[in-house]
């Protein structure tokens, strides 16, 4: 072990035996919370004064406990106004106390937003699906002290990334980017630079768009279907298949690709038992993720269909086909002589 | 020329038997309890004119004697002569009345008057009009509605007044004496409150109706009043008379603050079912009268009564409760059988697990704002609100799974935000058009499997899965609402957006479209418009006025129910001063009038200048409406002289305002106009000249222009070139105007196909085009220069139907179509050739806006021969060239269609170019 990696050790355990047991300290405004900033970063509650009142009955019954101090870990915390009404009194401090902060994307309240010491918003906790319904926000003060736990974790990693190279740096960086905060920027170009032919597959996996996928797949460019256009589905299964067994990418992103496989299944009109089997295999690659989760319910709604059309709508696609080869055919004598470019 | 009119000849009055007798009847019913003495009087002179009166009128005359004793001449009328006169060539007896003096009583009737009518004569306002029968203008210094006699509403005369007047309004502070005894017989307290209130009203002048009006007792009055008129007496009675159900409504009855605000401030249609779900509301909330927030902080009094008000009348809205299903007649017969008022929830044995079930869904409503008000969750402005936007909040779609309680809960609790805030809200929700399995979101699969994730919470299930443009302004209005924000959403062409209240003001948010393009789903009075919503705005920001103003509504409701047609008319218009934008009146007012008026083409062509007078200018469309659907139907009956419409149509082009677009579609009315006018081509001149100097001063309207060369293209060659003649000398006297007007006679030209009119029209604009890209040339020759363009519809922009032209030639102009489902323009050569290539030059970045273009060709323009298709690709792309390289079709005409896949098509092309396959010369 190098002298550079152990001092960086050092370092990470100074860190974690100063934080335990810390409580947060608390600031009047954002860039004084960032001037005192250490490790932990900045955590700001967004309430709205003239607004809600909840989110400023909250200040005292949720942010200014003890519970929420402690949870917070060594991170500063400031309380952050949003006024709707610039006349309301003590609106004028607001810009004051504001300044330099990064607003998040949307003006909820209560919120609570996360700051790393460079003033890098890396997470956000909005409304009650996230902070809990009750007073004292129970739930809020636990995922508090997730998150900070989570950017702990991610400066821990990114430190020891620094002393890594090659494929172990970019074992450790995909770790990073698992983590359930925003990661830290110019990652994506980190794992490229450690693995240059994405062996392990890292940068596959940040990149892959399944949603661009399954445009692809259905020659769409914005999600809407062409009236006229008649899916491959071998070619979808080969595709889904492929991007199905590619165990670099995320679990979830290899069952939404999956599930496209089986909605064009089932609008194929396949065997059930076919249909239940990949539904089945979505929900063995990760039962707990919502795909898998729905996988008893799919089977419920879809398991049972019939595979065969019926006798209607055999004939419609037998004249739906008859009239477009038909078409297809008046329009090549039309357009044997027409060049467009 | 036409037939002279009667009223030309000399005053007279035409009397049969039939009505004589019907005059009778009521006459005799009318008078029969307390003017025993006018009975004889007036069979009297039924007798002399041998039966020959017709009812208004000897009714009328019947109230001028009546007038005279309560002026004080106790004394019977000086002796009345009648001169009958011998029957004029219709069969009619015309009555010619000497000289009125001191013994000559006309036969007229007395607008003016006041009647003192029994309770017992409420009678259909309609028998007083005889409407088969022609009328005189038999009072032609009375009472005619015209600009130069109505007084402005002067109540507010300065300045500080009228800004008094636009501070939040609040209604008097009193409690009524109405025993709650009373109402367990409405139709007797009905006639009480009417009676009284037309005995304490001296008489209709705005005076004495103000005077009137200050009285908090009256006013609750009238606010009562109206409440039994909007109910159905009868079930009310049934409601009353439950025991739980009169100590629960007692204390909001006698209120005239919460009476006056549960009247006027929506639109209550059945209010005694309305009453009926408060009266649950206040059985199922203790708290509903207190109003203090969980936090100590003081809500503003009678909070949760106004939000049960609101929620009540929104759910019993007639076909309201389900947009997507309505209440059908037999729920509500369900409703009414199961009682009004249910301490237990209805149906719970009877209608099983019905979605349907209004009272189910009212009563989860009110307890989502009830527990919200109580914990201080919403909104810090909800509890300042107006009842009329606790309308639009508490009332937000209740049959929307939106709209239910639960998902209502998540969205208060995870998207409160500023009011300013939720214009942006719905970016929340992904924009996508298929599901993770492929699915549209126009089948039934793409939130079905999704549903067991998310029990009872749309809203959640909207931001995880995905929507459109419906589902994300939903998700935008619904999460204002559910805060205690208003908003609403609009339909768009082809989308769906939504508004939001704050500031004062309503702003449009996920719109694509201007203004006249938004249809607000949600109107107080059933107009769906983006006017109409700040046309509300405007008026309840003027909360006094126009709650005296409804409240001289009811007055007038009250004399219209007692018989009393002509004062009713008076407090009508008397209400239209005072709150024109109150567009609810109109109606009333109109048929009214209709009723009233008869076939008395002065006061029809009185009431006609008044609506155009006072609508016309700001809301030409609005007034348009009114004078198609409930003027000109009387009033064309009653004017039998062209000249005399004429006039009435001027009036409504006069007040006309310049600023206004004209974008609505003028079609309808000139068409009616037009067709009134008979087959007199003289009259119809004269209509083509005036609409012709309305639109050289007014160049803004000029699709009119087109309308006229079209209409008159279609009577006959010699009006056609009459109606250019006129043109022509407009424009020489308007040159300013030039421009304006040569769009207008080129669309008259394109939607005629006269190909010369059009070219000659458009010489002057064909170099200001700008410039094309540069492109490798097609074919030989450019021969759609010239040609005639025709296009399914046009942009609201009308000046750029001048460089319709320089879009045929290399230089470029611009061809724009208003968004629709399918849109396709076509070009007429100016003769026949051998097409060897088309060049087409997009006109807003891509080809297609939201498709692929479709070319035909013809040569008669009406059998269309496929020529290319363009891949979605290519109609994506800036420009296209179509190069044909053997095997040249011969066409005279060019079709390019935009097929969308998904929302609107519209044609947008800098430059349609079709060349030869000659060689160049």
């Amino acid at each position: 072990m190098t002298i550079r990696k152990l001092s960086n050790l050092c370092v990470i355990l100074g860190a974690a035996l100063l934080s335990v047991g810390k409580a947060a300290e608390r600031a009047e405004t954002f860039s004084e919370a960032l001037s005192k900033a250490g490790s932990d970063g900045v955590i700001a509650y967004c309430y709205g004064p003239d607004w809600n009142r909840r989110s400023v009955r909250l200040l005292k019954t949720f942010w200014n406990t003890p519970e929420a101090a402690e949870a917070a870990g060594n991170a500063v915390m400031v309380a952050v106004p949003f006024y709707e009404d610039s006349d309301s009194p003590g609106a004028e401090d607001e810009s004051r106390i504001r300044s330099g902060m990064a607003a998040p994307e949307f003006d909820v309240c209560p919120t609570v937003v996360f700051y790393d010491k460079n003033g890098r918003l890396y997470a956000s906790l909005q409304g009650s699906d996230y902070l809990g319904n009750d007073e004292q926000c129970t739930l809020g003060i636990a995922n508090i002290g997730k998150t900070i736990q989570a950017l702990r974790k991610q400066q821990e990693l990114m430190a020891k990334a620094e002393t890594e190279e090659g494929a172990k740096k970019a074992d450790i960086l995909a770790e990073v980017a698992e983590l359930p905060i925003q990661s830290p920027p110019g990652l994506l170009d980190m794992i490229k630079e450690a693995d240059p032919k994405d062996k392990a597959g890292y940068a596959r996996r940040l990149e892959f768009n399944a949603r661009a996928f399954m445009y692809k797949q259905l020659d769409t460019k914005d999600g809407f279907l062409h009236p006229d256009f008649v899916p491959n589905y071998n070619q979808i299964m080969k595709e889904c298949e492929a991007v199905f067994k590619d165990e670099a990418l995320r679990s979830r992103d290899r069952q939404a690709v999956y599930n496209l496989y089986i909605g064009q299944s089932r609008r194929e009109h396949i065997q059930s038992n076919k249909l239940k089997g990949l539904i089945r295999k979505v929900n063995k690659l990760d039962a707990n993720t919502d795909y898998g989760q729905l996988s008893p319910t799919l089977m419920q709604l879809w398991g049972s269909l019939k595979h065969k059309p019926s006798r209607d709508a055999r004939r419609e696609a037998r004249e739906k086909k008859r009239a477009k080869d038909k078409e297809k055919r008046a329009k090549k004598r039309g357009e044997r002589n027409v060049e467009i470019n | 020329m036409g037939k002279p009119h009667r009223q030309q000849k000399n005053k007279k009055i035409f009397l049969h038997t039939k009505s004589a007798k019907q005059m009778l009847t009521q006459v005799g019913g009318h008078v029969k309890k307390s003017k025993p003495y006018y009975v004889l009087l007036l069979t009297g002179i039924l007798g002399l004119s041998g039966g020959y009166f017709t009812a208004p009128q000897v009714l009328s005359y019947f109230n001028e004697l009546y007038r005279l004793r309560l002026s004080g001449n106790d004394a019977p009328p000086p002796p009345t002569t009648i001169v009958i006169e011998e029957q004029d060539d219709e069969g009619a007896t015309p009555v010619t009345p000497q000289k009125p003096d001191d013994t000559t009583v006309a036969v007229t009737p007395q607008p003016d008057d006041e009647e003192e009518i029994d309770d017992s004569d409420i009678v259909d306002p309609e028998s007083f009009a005889d409407s088969d029968e022609e009328m005189e203008d038999d009072d032609p210094n009375g009472d005619i509605v015209t600009p130069s006699s109505i007084t402005k509403y002067r109540r507010n005369q300065t300045p500080d007044e009228a800004e008094a007047l636009r501070k939040p309004f609040k209604e008097q502070t009193y409690t009524g004496k109405t025993s709650i005894g009373n109402w367990k017989n409405p139709k007797a307290l009905k006639r009480r409150l009417g009676s009284k209130l037309r005995s304490s009203l001296k008489n209709t002048d705005q005076k004495n109706v103000e005077n009137f009006l200050l009285d908090p007792e009256m006013r609750l009055a009238m606010a009562q009043w109206e409440l039994l008129h909007r109910s159905n007496l009868e079930n009310l009675g049934k409601l009353m008379r439950d025991r739980n159900a009169c100590k629960a409504l007692e204390p909001l009855l006698n209120d005239l603050e919460w009476v006056s605000g549960f009247v006027y401030d929506g639109e209550l249609q059945n209010a005694e079912i309305a009453l009926g779900m408060i009266a649950h509301f206040a059985q199922v909330d203790e708290n509903m009268f207190k109003d203090t927030a969980q936090d100590g902080e003081e809500a503003s009094p009678w909070l949760k009564r106004r939000v049960a008000g609101a929620i009540a009348t929104q759910f019993t809205r007639n076909g309201w409760y389900g947009e997507e299903k309505e209440l059908t007649k037999e729920e509500l017969d369900n409703m009414r059988e199961l009682g009004y008022f249910m301490p237990t929830l209805p149906g719970d044995k009877k209608r099983g697990k019905n979605k349907q079930d209004v009272y189910r869904a009212a009563r989860e409503r009110y307890l989502y704002f009830a527990e919200s008000i109580d914990k201080g969750l919403l909104h810090s402005k909800f509890a300042t609100l107006p009842t009329w936007q606790l309308h639009y909040v508490c009332g937000w779609k209740g049959n929307s799974p939106f709209g239910t309680a639960s998902t209502m809960r998540w969205l208060r609790d995870n998207c409160a935000a500023p009011a300013h805030a939720y214009v942006g809200m719905c970016r929340q929700v992904p924009y996508l058009p298929t599901n993770v399995y492929g699915d549209s979101i126009h089948s039934e699969w793409y939130y079905q499997p999704f549903d067991v994730l998310y029990p009872g919470n749309f809203a959640k299930e909207t931001r995880d899965v995905g929507a459109v443009c419906g589902g994300l302004s939903h998700f935008g209005a619904s999460s204002a609402c559910a805060n205690g924000v208003p908003a609403i959403t609009m339909g768009e062409p082809g989308h769906c957006a939504y508004a939001v209240y704050f500031d004062g003001s309503w702003h449009p948010a996920n719109s694509l479209n201007p203004e006249d393009k938004r249809s607000p789903h949600y109107s107080i009075w059933g107009e769906y418009t983006w006017k109409a919503l700040q046309a509300q705005e405007d008026m309840y920001s003027q909360g006094a006025i126009t709650r005296d103003a409804q409240m001289v509504v009811t007055l007038a409701s009250v004399m219209a129910e007692y018989r009393n047609p002509n004062n009713a008319l008076k407090l009508y218009e008397l209400a239209v001063q005072m709150q024109p934008l109150y567009r609810p009146v109109w109606d009333m007012y109109l048929q009214t009038a209709t009723v009233t008026l008869g076939r008395r083409p002065r006061r029809w062509l009185g009431v006609n200048e008044f609506v155009c007078t006072s609508i016309a200018g700001e809301n030409p469309k609005s007034c348009a409406d009114l004078l198609i659907d409930k003027i000109y139907p009387g009033m064309l009956k009653a004017l039998r002289s062209p000249k005399q419409k004429l006039a009435a149509y001027e009036m409504y082009f006069k007040q006309l305002n310049a600023n206004e677009k004209g974008q609505w579609a003028f079609n309808r009315l000139l068409d009616m106009q037009y067709q009134s006018l008979g087959k007199a081509l003289a009259y119809k001149e004269d209509y083509m000249q005036i609409l012709v100097n309305c639109v050289a001063e007014k160049p803004e309207f000029c699709q009119m222009l087109a309308w006229a060369i079209k209409t008159a293209a279609q009577e006959n060659k010699a009006m056609h070139r009459k109606v250019l003649a006129m043109i022509d000398l407009a424009v020489a006297a308007n040159p300013d105007n030039k421009q304006l007007l040569s769009c207008g006679v080129i669309r008259g030209a394109e939607e005629t196909g006269d190909i010369e009119l059009a070219n000659k029209w458009s010489k002057d604009y064909l170099g200001g085009g700008g410039s094309l890209p540069a492109f490798e040339p097609v074919g030989g020759n450019l021969v759609s220069a010239g040609g005639l363009l025709t296009l399914t519809s046009y942009d609201d922009d009308q000046s750029i139907i001048t460089s319709h032209g320089a879009a045929l030639t290399e230089t470029g102009g611009s061809v724009i179509s208003s968004p629709s489902n399918a849109e396709h323009v076509v070009l007429q050569l100016q003769k026949k050739v051998n097409i060897g290539g088309i060049v087409l030059v997009a006109g807003g970045g891509t080809l297609s806006r939201r498709g692929y273009l479709v070319i035909e060709y013809s040569t008669d323009g009406k059998t269309w021969k496929h020529l290319a298709e363009l891949t979605l690709e290519d109609s994506a792309k800036n420009m296209m060239r179509l190069n044909i390289t053997r095997n040249h079709p011969s066409a005279k005409f060019i079709r390019i269609t935009d097929k969308a896949i998904s929302g609107e098509a519209q044609i947008n092309l800098k430059a349609i170019l079709v060349y030869d396959n000659k060689k160049v010369k």
